[in-house]
C-alpha cells in the first residue's frame, strides 16, 4: 500500500518529523476549574482534552448505587469545532457511549472504591481539539483529574497508542496515521506494577507483529508516567507551601 | 423522526405563487397598511368555556388570529417534584396549517422556546403557593398566525381568561401587547406583513391592577428611548385589552 | 440543584440594598474578564473569555451551504429552518449559533440536565445575531444570490461557571467574530447564466468578516430585592427573582431585550435599567476593544507565542 511510504520515511521519519518510537509532546496542568472536586488538562500534541471529576457524592440515581463500592459514572463528548468538519454530534452518540464505557471499566480497577460504599464518582471528559490519540488522551486527563480530586487510587493509569507501519512499530499516533489503515492498539498500564487495565484494538494486527507494538506501547506509557509524576509532585509542593504560609500567618 | 404518524414526503417545496397586481389602497400619508391607525389594537373577541374536558378554556379571535386554550389543574403529574409550590408547565404549538409556511408536528426550538415566556409571564401572577406539589398545564394552540409576536401576546391573554375559567386563584389578570416599529413610529397589533416588513418585534406583557410588568421581549435595533416608548405604549394598550377581558368574563355568566 | 440557604439570600438581599456586595463591588460593577483568541487552530476563529471563573470558549467556522429560501420545506435542519423562517432574501447569509454546556461547568448540566438552558441560550443568541440588530453585514456572506452562501457557525462550550453566562458568551462571540477569517472567493461566469466560485487558499487573502463592530453585547440585570445588580455572581443569582436581559451595540442601540425567571418588575423600574445598561453595555464595548486591540500587539510581539488554554 502506498500509505506506507508516506508514514514512514526511509530515513526513518514520519510525517510531523518524529521518529518511530517518539511520543508527541505532552504538556498537562491539574487544578484548573473552580467548581469540580478535581480537573486537569492534558495536551498530547494537537489533542486537547480536559477531564473534571466530582465526588465521591450522592448517586444521580438509586440504580447505580452499590452497597458495597462506589459506582463510576463517565461522560464523554467532543467539542464541535474539535474537528476540521464541524460535524454536530449528541452526547448519545454509540460511540461515545463506547468509549464512556471503556475509561469507565479502567477506572474500576484502578480507583479503591471500597472506601466510599453507596456513593457515585463522576468524571467528564471534554475533547476541545482531536489530532489522533482521543481515548488514550482521556484515559491520562482522567487520571490526573482523580488525583486532583484526592480520590484514592492504586497507581496511576498511563495510556498509549501504538500502531505498525510495514513492520516498524510506530508509537502515539496522530489523526493521518490513524486513518491511514494502519493497524493501532490502545493500552492502559498501571506502571509500578505492570498491571494491564486496558488494552482496544478494532483492527487487523499479525500476530508475530503483536508482541513488539505492545511492548512498544508500554515503554509509552512509562515514559508518560515520570511526566505526570513529575507535575503531580510540582503542583502538591506547591499546594504544600501555600498551606505551610498561610499556617505561618 | 416521527413514527406516530404517516408523514408526506420528507423534503417538498411549495408552488411559485405569480405575485398579483393588487391597486395599492392605502394612503399615501398612511404609515401602515390598510389604514390603520398607529395605536389601532385589532378588535378582540374572546370566550370562555368552550373545551368541555379541560378545567378551563378560552377562544380568542382578533381578525385573523385565532387561538384556542386549555388548562388543566391543579393536577398531580411526574413532572411535578415534592415541593412546596405549584408548578406551571406550558405547551405552545402553532398548528401545522396556521402559518404561512407548514409546520411540523413535532414542536420546534421557537415553539419551546415561546412556551417557555408564556411559563415565565404566569409565574408572578399565579398564586403557586396554594397548590403544593400540583402542577397547572396550560396548552395553547394556534389555529391562524397573523404575526407572530402578535400571537404570542395574544396567547398570553387568552391563558389568563381560561386560568380564570379554571377557578385557579391569580394576584392579577395578565394582559399583553405587542407592537413594531415603523419608519420611527410605534405602531401597536403588527400583523404578518407589517411584521415581515420590519425587523423590530415588541411584545409586553403585564398586570393591570398591580401595576406590574410580567414579561418583556424584543428583538431589532432600537433605541433606547424607543423602547422606553414602546414600553409606555404597551402598558396603555394592556389597560385597554383588561377592560376587555373584564367584559367578557362579567358577560359569560 | 444548586441552593441557597435563606439566611443567606437575607444577608446578600440586605447587602444589596445598601449597595454592598459580597466581593466588595457596587452594584453596577464588572468582575474583571481574561481573553484570548485564535487558541483552536481548526477554527476559523476562537476566542476564550474568562470573567473572573464563569469560563467559555467559543469556535467560530466558516462552512458554504445553499440559500434556504421560504419555499423550500425540509425539517431535517429544525434551528437552521427557524432562522431562515424569520428571513425572506434570497441573498443572505446566515449565522447558527449552537450553546453547549458541559458537566464540567455544574452538576445540573449532567446528561439531559443541559438540555434547556442549551436551548434557551441558543435561541437568544440566534435571534439576536441574525437580522440588521446583529451587526453582521448578511448580504456579504452570499456567495451566488439564491444558490449558494457562507454560513456562519458560532458553537459555544461552557467550561466553568461562576454566574452571568449569557454577558460572558456574547463578549467572547464578540472577539471570536474579530478573529474570524472568511477566505476569499472569485465567481467565474461559465456560461448559460451559470455561475461557479473557487475559494483561494490563501490565508493571506482571507477577509475579516463585515459588520463584527457592530455587533451586540448583552448587560444582565438582576433584580434582587427592590434594587437591581449587574453581573451576578452563582449566589447572587440564586437569589434574584426577575432577570433582564439587554443587548446593546457600540452606538447605545438596543438590540433585543428578554425578561426571565418567576418575577414581575414597576415599569418605572424596567425603564431605568434600559438605561443603566445602555451605559454600561457601551463601557463594556470599549473595554472588550481596547483588550483586543491590546492582544493583536502582543501577538505581534511575542511572535505569536500562544500561552494555550490553562498552561
Amino acid at each position: 500500500m502506498s500509505s506506507g511510504l508516506d508514514l514512514l520515511s526511509p530515513e526513518g521519519l514520519r510525517i510531523d518529523g518524529r521518529r518511530a518510537n517518539e511520543l508527541r509532546r505532552v504538556n498537562c496542568k491539574t487544578g484548573i476549574l473552580v467548581q469540580a472536586d478535581g480537573s486537569a488538562y492534558i495536551e498530547q500534541g494537537n489533542t486537547k482534552c480536559i477531564a473534571t471529576v466530582y465526588g465521591p457524592r450522592e448517586p444521580s440515581h438509586k440504580n447505580l448505587q452499590y452497597h458495597d463500592r462506589a459506582s463510576i459514572n463517565v461522560e464523554y463528548s467532543i467539542a464541535t469545532f474539535s474537528t476540521s468538519e464541524r460535524k454536530q454530534r449528541s452526547k448519545m452518540d454509540r460511540r461515545f457511549i463506547e468509549i464512556a464505557n471503556i475509561v469507565k471499566q479502567t477506572f474500576e480497577t484502578a480507583v479503591i472504591t471500597s472506601l466510599y460504599p453507596r456513593s457515585q464518582i463522576d468524571i467528564y471528559l471534554q475533547i476541545l481539539q482531536i489530532d489522533g490519540g482521543a481515548l488514550h488522551t482521556s484515559i491520562n486527563a482522567a487520571t490526573l483529574a482523580l488525583i486532583d480530586a484526592g480520590i484514592p487510587m492504586k497507581e496511576y493509569v498511563c495510556a498509549c497508542s501504538a500502531g505498525c507501519v510495514e513492520d516498524t512499530p510506530i508509537l502515539d499516533l496522530n489523526y493521518f496515521e490513524e486513518n491511514n489503515f494502519t493497524p493501532t492498539l490502545t493500552v492502559a498500564v498501571m506502571p509500578n506494577s505492570g498491571k494491564i487495565s486496558t488494552l482496544v484494538s478494532e483492527s487487523r494486527l499479525h500476530l508475530d507483529k503483536f508482541e513488539p507494538v505492545f511492548n512498544l506501547a508500554v515503554s509509552g506509557c512509562k515514559q508518560l508516567h515520570s511526566v505526570f509524576d513529575d507535575v503531580i509532585r510540582k503542583s502538591t509542593t506547591e499546594l504544600a507551601n501555600r498551606v505551610m504560609e498561610k499556617q505561618k500567618e | 423522526m416521527d413514527k406516530r404518524r404517516i408523514n408526506g414526503p420528507e423534503i417538498s417545496v411549495k408552488p411559485i405563487e405569480k405575485k398579483s397586481t393588487q391597486p395599492k389602497n392605502n394612503k399615501d400619508d398612511g404609515i401602515r397598511k390598510n389604514n390603520r391607525s398607529v395605536d389601532n389594537i385589532r378588535p378582540i373577541f374572546i370566550k370562555p368555556n368552550v373545551i368541555k374536558k379541560a378545567n378551563g378554556s378560552a377562544y380568542y379571535e382578533a381578525e385573523n388570529i385565532k387561538i384556542i386554550c386549555g388548562v388543566y389543574g391543579p393536577r398531580s403529574s411526574k413532572r411535578s417534584m415534592v415541593s412546596d409550590e405549584g408548578t406551571i408547565y406550558c405547551e405552545f404549538k402553532f398548528a401545522p396549517f396556521s402559518c404561512n409556511k407548514r409546520c411540523g408536528y413535532i414542536r420546534n426550538a421557537q415553539e419551546r422556546e415561546y412556551s417557555l415566556i408564556i411559563q415565565q409571564a404566569f409565574l408572578p401572577a399565579i398564586r403557586l403557593n396554594l397548590y403544593p406539589k400540583s402542577s397547572i398545564d396550560i396548552y395553547v394552540t394556534v389555529l391562524e398566525n397573523d404575526g407572530t409576536t402578535a400571537c404570542l401576546a395574544a396567547a398570553i391573554t387568552c391563558i389568563s381568561i381560561a386560568l380564570t375559567d379554571a377557578g385557579i386563584q391569580m394576584y392579577d389578570l395578565v394582559a399583553a401587547a405587542s407592537a413594531t416599529c415603523i419608519k420611527g413610529n410605534i405602531c401597536l397589533d403588527p400583523d404578518a406583513s407589517e411584521e415581515n416588513d420590519t425587523n423590530s418585534k415588541f411584545m409586553l406583557s403585564y398586570m393591570p391592577s398591580l401595576k406590574q410588568v410580567t414579561h418583556v421581549l424584543c428583538t431589532g435595533k432600537m433605541e433606547a428611548e424607543q423602547s422606553i416608548e414602546a414600553i409606555g405604549i404597551c402598558i396603555d394598550a394592556c389597560n385597554s385589552i383588561k377592560t376587555v377581558m373584564d367584559h367578557c368574563l362579567i358577560n359569560s355568566h | 440543584m444548586a441552593l441557597i440557604s435563606p439566611s443567606e439570600k437575607d444577608f446578600i438581599t440586605k447587602g444589596i440594598e445598601a449597595d454592598m456586595r459580597n466581593d466588595g463591588r457596587s452594584r453596577i460593577a464588572y468582575r474583571d474578564f481574561t481573553i484570548e483568541t485564535g487558541i483552536v487552530s481548526q477554527a476559523s476563529g476562537s476566542c476564550r473569555l474568562r470573567l473572573s471563573k464563569t469560563d467559555v470558549l467559543i469556535g467560530v467556522k466558516v462552512e458554504i451551504g445553499d440559500i434556504i429560501s421560504n419555499t423550500t420545506s425540509d425539517n431535517n435542519n429544525e434551528q437552521e429552518q427557524d432562522i431562515v423562517n424569520n428571513q425572506n432574501e434570497s441573498d443572505k447569509g446566515r449565522i447558527v449559533c449552537s450553546v453547549e454546556c458541559s458537566p464540567s461547568a455544574s452538576r445540573d448540566f449532567e446528561g439531559k440536565g443541559a438540555n434547556d438552558i442549551n436551548n434557551e441560550l441558543s435561541q437568544i443568541m440566534n435571534r439576536v445575531l441574525n437580522g440588521p440588530q446583529g451587526g453582521i453585514d448578511l448580504k456579504s456572506l452570499c456567495i451566488i444570490p439564491g444558490a449558494q452562501c457562507w454560513i456562519i457557525y458560532v458553537d459555544v462550550l461552557v467550561l466553568d461557571y461562576d454566574g452571568n453566562l449569557l454577558d460572558t458568551i456574547f463578549l467572547a462571540t464578540r472577539a471570536a467574530l474579530q478573529n474570524t477569517r472568511i477566505p476569499k472567493t472569485e465567481i467565474q461566469d461559465i456560461g448559460n447564466g451559470q455561475l461557479e466560485f473557487d475559494i483561494s487558499d490563501d490565508i493571506e487573502d482571507a477577509e475579516k468578516i463585515k459588520g463584527w463592530e457592530d455587533v451586540p453585547v448583552t448587560v444582565s440585570l438582576n433584580k434582587i430585592g427592590q434594587k437591581y445588580i449587574v453581573d451576578a455572581t452563582a449566589m447572587e443569582e440564586l437569589c434574584t427573582d426577575t432577570k433582564i436581559i439587554i443587548a446593546v451595540n457600540r452606538n447605545g442601540e438596543i438590540c433585543a431585550m428578554q425578561k426571565s425567571l418567576y418575577g414581575s418588575l414597576n415599569p418605572s423600574l424596567l425603564t431605568e435599567m434600559i438605561r443603566t445598561a445602555k451605559d454600561i453595555g457601551k463601557v463594556l464595548i470599549k473595554n472588550l476593544d481596547t483588550t483586543l486591540e491590546h492582544e493583536q500587539v502582543m501577538a505581534s510581539r511575542a511572535n505569536n507565542k500562544k500561552f494555550g488554554f490553562f498552561i
